[in-house]
């Protein structure tokens, strides 16, 4: 009878396996794969008190939504008790707003503690750095810290405490200015009532090369990057225009048309006698960038038509056409970033203007700007993450060169000529 | 040839005890041979029941014994003896059942299988188990519960290890925990604790009730393994 029973069982329940499935052992069900991209939401809540508290979780802020790797997430939605915590961290708090990472700052007269907390870790900062304030702006200490939390995460140099130059528009005239790359303490370069343009830093970021009408003829000009008397390097007949610095800083890439025709040529930074011609065509070659490995020059030139960027051999050769978008593109310049060959460069589109970057490896492009005004001459910053750019009629702006994110404007006013200087030094 | 009723009974009682036999005996055979079969006492998995789905399967081949000659007991042969007076017919009660309270009607069992828990309970969560791969592949109800986690790191997320995290399910689609078997405590770690709660958010805001021949995920913790694509 028992047995008649057993069969009975295993019937049934052989039957209810079919609908419900009990499987035993370990395995794990489903891989989820994703794919690293986007930005990394970070946290930087101003000090309930302490000296310059505001000030420094203000600049703190801005430095990191530019950097091209983070967002901040808005002081808004906190619900972290900041007095409570102090330095410290209550990780869930973070979580719960969709932190990854936490800055935590304490100021005092004499210094200024920084702790980089990742919330996976929990209460154990990740970083953490004092700065003595004598004789040190708090700017510049905060741009030294976000140089270092950018390095913690990418192992690329921050440019936080970097400049750019441009050209301020005024009324009948322009000069060369330089400024923080967020905009502060901005000064005049060149100082003549004339028309002042193209300006470039070179790689030392100790002197700015620009074109000045001074003299009629529009001549290129070395000035020290904090001003002072400029040099007149190359004053030929005609256009000496462009300036591009190679990357020793020995030599400049220029457009000269002292034989009738813009071209490009190769001369010393020194004292600006020719090293070599470039290119030869017809057609009009202008708007030189020298790449960062020094073995290329990019230049525009419209001889298969309307203005287009070429790529030619920093020795000279034949140069072949990189841009194929549309029928206007100029100003082209470089990417940093070692072992890439990627270039920005504006584009028109209608009648505007915008700013793009092209892989001339992969042919990969990334529009910068779109909708949002006409932007020309762009510029990268040190590490490439970013891209400086004039709009016209508004101002010096920074938006993610990866395409990411909203342009951020660090400059108001009438510009044009942007040119990013070189990493801070430390 | 006329028969006897002696001899009749005799011949029906014995077609009886054949008939049963041949009835009952591939069951008992079936149940050795399964009983065999079986690697432990827990029953049982989806899989074995595919497995034997997809073996072919012979019937017994055990040769049958002719059965003895059963000799009849308990039946009369004393032809003189009255049959028993039957019993007048009880009448049935008039009133209907109260149905007011089922639980007057509730009884363990309808047969007479052993009374206790039976070795599973198919559809209870048992929170000691992780599902299987083998279940899943290719499911697009799971295709999209995957989808709505959104695991997407940020580009400099920290860690290159793969956190492992499972939820309970339950039939209508809602999510009701979750636990965390491998936590890699950095910023991965994050960023599919971010997924999971994302997912938790979603599915129980607007449930997507698990299909039917999903249902043994409910039934133990359905755990996913979050990796990083290379670029």
């Amino acid at each position: 009878m028992f047995q008649v029973h057993r069969a009975i069982a295993v019937a049934v329940l052989l039957g209810a396996a079919v609908a419900h499935a009990q499987p035993t052992g370990e395995g794990v069900v489903v891989d989820v794969s994703g794919q690293k991209k986007g930005l990394y939401p970070i946290a930087t809540p101003t000090a309930p008190d302490g000296d310059a508290a505001a000030e420094i979780a203000k600049v703190e802020s801005f430095d990191l939504s530019v950097a091209g790797v983070f967002k901040v997430l808005d002081p808004v939605s906190f619900i972290a008790d900041l007095r409570g915590e102090g330095l410290g961290l209550d990780p869930p708090k973070w979580k719960d707003v969709g932190a990854y990472g936490v800055i935590k700052y304490k100021a005092s007269p004499d210094s200024i503690e920084f702790r980089l907390y990742e919330i996976s870790k929990g209460t154990t900062p990740s970083l953490t750095k004092t700065y003595k304030r004598s004789g040190t702006d708090t700017r510049t200490i905060v741009h030294r810290w976000c140089n270092e939390v950018v390095k913690y995460y990418t192992g690329e140099a921050g440019f936080f405490g970097s400049k750019i130059a441009f050209t301020a528009k005024g009324k009948g005239t322009s000069a060369i200015y330089a400024m923080d790359f967020d905009g502060a303490n901005a000064y005049s370069v060149s100082r003549n009532s004339s028309t002042n343009i193209l300006p470039a830093w070179s790689p030392s970021g100790g002197e700015i090369a620009y074109t000045s009408f001074m003299r009629s003829n529009p001549d290129l000009y070395v000035a020290p990057a904090a001003g002072g008397r400029p040099k007149k390097i190359s004053g030929q007949r005609g256009m000496n225009t462009g300036a591009s610095w190679s990357p020793d800083g020995r030599q400049i890439a220029v457009t000269l048309s002292k034989d009738g025709n813009p071209e490009i040529y190769v001369i010393n930074a020194s004292d600006g006698s020719v090293v070599r011609r470039i290119t030869n065509d017809k057609a009009i070659d202008t708007s030189p960038a020298w790449s960062p490995d020094g073995s290329q020059i990019a230049f525009v030139s419209d001889r298969n038509g309307g203005p287009q960027i070429f790529v030619v051999s920093a020795s000279g050769g034949a140069a072949r056409q990189v841009s194929f978008n549309g029928s206007y593109n100029t100003t082209p310049t470089w990417s940093p970033k070692s072992g890439k060959h990627i270039i920005a460069y504006t584009t028109r589109e209608g009648g505007t203007y915008d700013i793009v970057t092209l892989d001339i490896d992969s042919k990969a492009m990334v529009r910068i700007t779109q909708n949002a005004g006409s932007n020309e001459e762009p510029a990268f910053s040190p590490n490439g993450r970013a891209i400086a750019f004039a709009r016209a009629g508004q101002g010096v702006f920074i938006a993610n060169a990866d395409g990411t994110g909203t342009a951020m404007k660090v400059w108001s006013g009438s510009a044009t000529g942007v040119d990013w200087g070189p990493a801070p030094r430390e | 040839m006329a028969l006897k009723d002696s001899e009749m009974q005799v011949v029906s009682v014995f077609g009886t005890v054949v008939l049963a036999a041949a009835l009952f005996a591939p069951v008992l055979i079936y149940a050795n041979a399964s009983a065999a079969k079986k690697p432990d006492d827990n029953l049982v998995a989806i899989e074995a029941s595919i497995a034997y789905s997809k073996t072919p399967q012979k019937q017994p081949q055990k040769k049958f014994k002719a059965p003895d000659e059963v000799k009849p007991e308990g039946v009369s042969h004393d032809e003189t003896k009255k049959p028993d007076e039957k019993k007048p017919d009880e009448k049935k009660p008039d009133k209907k059942p109260d149905i007011s309270d089922l639980s007057k009607f509730k009884h363990d069992t309808d047969d007479d299988t052993p009374v206790g828990k039976p070795t599973t309970d198919p559809g209870k969560f048992n929170g000691n188990e992780q599902g299987y791969a083998e279940e899943t592949k290719g499911d697009p109800w799971l295709g999209k519960l995957r989808g709505d986690m959104q695991y997407t790191p940020p580009e400099i997320a920290k860690g290159n290890d793969a956190p492992v995290g499972c939820i309970h399910l339950t039939a209508d689609g809602k999510i009701v925990d979750s636990k965390w078997v491998k936590n890699t405590g950095d910023d991965l770690q994050t960023a599919a604790e971010a997924a999971i709660a994302q997912l938790t958010k979603t599915r129980n805001a607007n449930p997507d009730p698990v299909p039917t021949h999903l249902l043994s995920l409910t039934t133990k913790w359905l755990c996913f393994k979050f990796t990083v694509q290379s670029q």
